[in-house]
């Protein structure tokens, strides 16, 4: 059967298999080079890690399944989640398998068709989609078992669901990815794919954003029987598949089952037969006008570092800046995050910011999510400082009489000067026309930068890492995002409600400054002492 | 062995390669030359299908590098001036990867990979992930990769690069006795004694032309030279390199 599957697709099984092996083997045991602990099963880590994570998360999602008797309102709202988690994860931490360069020097003068190379890469796409499904959705799926009575039958059809869903996922990222490489010109398509990369994560945030609010506005008694214009919505695709393990034998449930299954066959035919043969041709042409445009297309200018005294500081100034520049894949990892204040700015506006100081129920409307985009973005900028292509380059600092603790001061203090101030000033200005006073409107925002401040020094304790020094892996930033997602919102949004809760007392509002800017000059000390002991 | 004929490569207006004619036979050590951004890695890509031709053909192994690339590229070994490998794997793992991308049964692969590491001397290591080998040592592992199928056609790009000076010798050696073998191997090199010493023919390019072919005496002669080196700068239009060195020594010294 597989044989005939090969055979059909014109694919080299015993390359094929020798392929998906080593991709694996190597994602596993990627770890980093220089100036780091030697750790050769980082990848394996970083996979678990992401992997426990995802499970954490399935038990909420849990609990909205067991909450919730209406399965199609939870089997929409887990599979959007799920949906979102998998294309992120991989524009995020796998969009190399896709296109990875060390490929193009080590595979492509060996004789492996376009096809089999190509069907070589969606299979390890697939395993990554596969684990990460089954990590976010074993618990929900076996809760929808439990759903209206003992029905082991609903379970099994929010699994097939779910897998066919993250399937479809996995097939449409990596058909558009390919698409992009065969359609576009081979000098535009790394930005080109920066900019797709960079437009789905703006459908990412926007999911994490307006999601839970969409959901709100469903109605307990919806089902696909009743109302057929569901399957407008793709999800509603996938999610029949519960409705039809639950007894529901409506045309709209089969027609449901029927698109998303279709929706895989037709992504998985083009892949194969259109996009798989100018696949290996085009990521040549990429690579090789990469090679030869790379150069000389814009002129260096040195940037100016009064800003910095000392010599690292210089050094990281002119490295950072010009990494902003020229490199669009950190240029894009910094934009990428100012949607995430644009939505959250919405977001705020449509619920209405109210003054903090006027008292706790201001409080709670008072722009919690702006606070919590302060926090986020630093954290969220943190990893792109770290993780490099040209993480090798990275030797200089080895090589030359810089102090590590200098460095990473410096490197702190660019992100504050560059990214983060100008940041606050947007959010004080927005603080300042909504709250109408300017004290107010610097406290607020000077408490937040305060507290952006120590969870970047926090994140610099925690991996002391050297600038652009590490080479990326599979699954660190998602996991990391994770992370980020859980501590900025449950810091962010106790802030104003901090303020609002000791408005009236100076002495208290001034501890509420007090206590971070210790924490800030303890974190200080902290950080050059463990740098002294790594060293 | 490998012939091209008005072999072209364009990137957007410019002219990489322009009109490359070569023709090489079997047997030969082909010496590739030319100074940083001439043409010879675009002009490697072409001919191991790694990179489709503008304009021009090229055939190597009897078969075309437009049309039958797999029939080429299943006859050739390459070593990348990159020394790209999975270095995450260990030089067993990573042979006998390469051996199956080439369909080599794993009784003849296990044997050819026993044989090269012995050969590089590096069957000590052959378990150890190759994150923690020198730059010589993973070249090492790049020749074996390029070997291991023992193609008809090698093309080397710097192949001598970290490597010691008793495996330099020791894959000098192997060259001329695979030559003797009727294998053709295209060398590229900036390391001028060593291509004098071994390569039979040798051509240089310079912005994408081949302006000059032959035996490196024929070079010099047609040069007036009396050193490779001297026809390779008077060919590629480089400053004196001893007026060059004397105005940088004297603007060391003023600081």
């Amino acid at each position: 059967m597989l044989g005939f599957l090969f055979e059909a697709l014109e694919v080299d099984p015993r390359q094929w298999g020798a392929m998906v092996r080593v991709a694996l083997k190597l994602d596993l045991r990627r770890g980093p080079k220089l100036g780091a602990s030697r750790d050769s099963e980082s990848g394996l880590r970083n996979l678990v890690f992401l992997l426990i994570m995802q499970f954490a998360t399935s038990i909420i999602l849990l609990t909205l399944v067991l909450r919730n008797q209406n399965t199609l309102l939870t089997s929409l709202l887990v599979l959007g989640f799920l949906m979102l988690m998998v294309v992120s994860s991989l524009l995020i931490d796998y969009n190399t398998i896709v296109v990875s360069p060390d490929d193009y020097w080590i595979l492509s003068h060996r004789p492996i068709s376009s096809r089999t190379f190509f069907l070589a890469k969606v299979t390890g796409v697939v395993v990554y989609v596969a684990l990460m499904t089954t990590a976010l959705t074993i618990v929900p799926a076996i809760g929808f078992g439990f759903v209206g009575g003992f029905r082991p039958l609903v379970a099994v059809g929010a699994m097939v669901g779910f897998y066919t869903s993250t399937l479809f996922c996995a097939l449409l990222v990596v058909g558009v990815f390919a698409a992009v490489m065969t359609l576009v010109r081979p000098t535009r398509l790394r930005n080109a794919l920066s900019y797709l990369q960079l437009f789905t994560s703006l459908v990412f945030y926007g999911g994490y954003v307006f999601l839970p609010q969409f959901f709100d506005t469903f109605e307990s008694q919806m089902s696909l029987a009743t109302d057929p214009w569901l399957l407008l919505v793709p999800l509603s695709w996938f999610a029949a598949f519960i409705q039809l393990a639950s007894g529901d034998y409506s045309w709209p449930v089969w027609l449901g089952v029927s698109l998303s299954m279709a929706s895989c066959f037709g992504l998985g035919f083009l892949a194969a037969r259109r996009l798989s043969t100018g696949y290996m041709r085009a990521l040549a042409e990429a690579q090789a006008a990469g090679a030869g445009t790379a150069a000389g297309k814009r002129e260096g200018k040195i940037t100016s570092t009064r800003l910095f005294k000392s010599h690292e500081g210089r050094a990281i100034a002119v490295l950072l800046w010009n990494q902003f520049r020229f490199d669009q894949k950190f240029r894009l990892a910094v934009l990428g995050i100012l949607p995430l204040t644009v939505f959250y700015l919405f977001m705020a506006v449509s619920e209405g910011i109210q003054d903090p100081f006027r008292g706790l129920d201001a409080a709670m409307k008072s722009g919690n999510v702006l606070y919590v985009a302060v926090l986020l973005f630093p954290l969220m900028l943190k990893p792109s400082l770290t993780y490099s292509e040209w993480h090798e380059a990275s030797w200089v600092f080895h090589t030359t009489p810089v102090r590590r603790e200098r460095l990473l001061a410096s490197l702190k203090n660019a992100v504050v000067i560059y990214f983060l101030a100008p940041y606050l000033l947007i959010v004080a200005g927005v603080f300042w026309w909504f709250y109408e006073s300017a004290w107010h409107a610097a406290f607020a925002v000077g408490l937040a930068g305060l507290l952006a401040y120590v969870l970047l020094q926090l994140s610099i304790l925690t991996s002391p890492d050297l600038p652009f020094s590490k080479p990326h892996g599979r699954s660190q930033r998602s996991a990391r995002l994770l992370v980020v997602f859980m501590i900025g919102p449950a810091v962010g949004y106790t802030t104003p409600i901090a303020i609002g809760a000791v408005a009236q007392s100076p002495i208290l509002l001034a501890g509420l400054v007090v206590l971070p800017a210790s924490l800030a000059v303890a974190l200080e000390f902290l950080v050059k002492w463990r740098i002294r002991r790594m060293a | 062995m490998i012939r091209t004929e008005n072999l072209t490569r364009l990137f957007g207006d410019k002219k990489a390669v322009d009109s490359l004619f070569l023709d090489i036979q079997p047997g030969e050590i082909f010496g590739f030359l030319g100074p940083n951004g001439a043409g010879k890695s675009t002009t490697v890509k072409m001919l191991t299908g790694m990179l489709a031709p503008s304009g021009g053909t090229a055939l190597v192994a009897g078969y075309s590098v437009s049309e039958q690339p797999l029939e080429v590229k299943a006859r050739i070994g390459y070593v990348p001036e990159t020394g790209a490998l999975y270095e995450s794997l260990s030089p067993d793992e990573y042979l006998e990867f390469v051996a199956a991308l080439h369909h080599l049964d794993l009784a003849s692969a296990r044997h050819r990979v026993d044989e090269l590491l012995e050969l590089f001397s590096l069957l000590d290591v052959r378990g150890q992930r190759m994150t923690e080998f020198s730059k010589g040592m993973k070249q090492k592992v790049v020749l074996c990769a390029s070997l291991i199928h023992r193609p008809e056609v090698l093309f080397l790009d710097e192949p001598l690069s970290g490597l010691d000076a008793n495996t330099a010798m020791l894959v000098k050696t192997l060259l001329k006795r695979l030559s003797e073998q009727g294998r053709t191997v295209f060398f590229c090199s900036h390391v001028l004694e060593v291509v004098e010493r071994i390569c039979t023919r040798i051509a240089i390019i310079n912005g994408g032309v081949k302006v000059v072919e032959g035996t490196a005496q024929k070079i010099m002669d047609e040069t007036g030279s009396h050193t490779l080196e001297e026809a390779f700068a008077r060919v590629t239009g480089v400053r004196d390199a001893a007026e060059l060195t004397s105005d940088f020594l004297a603007a060391l010294e003023k600081a």
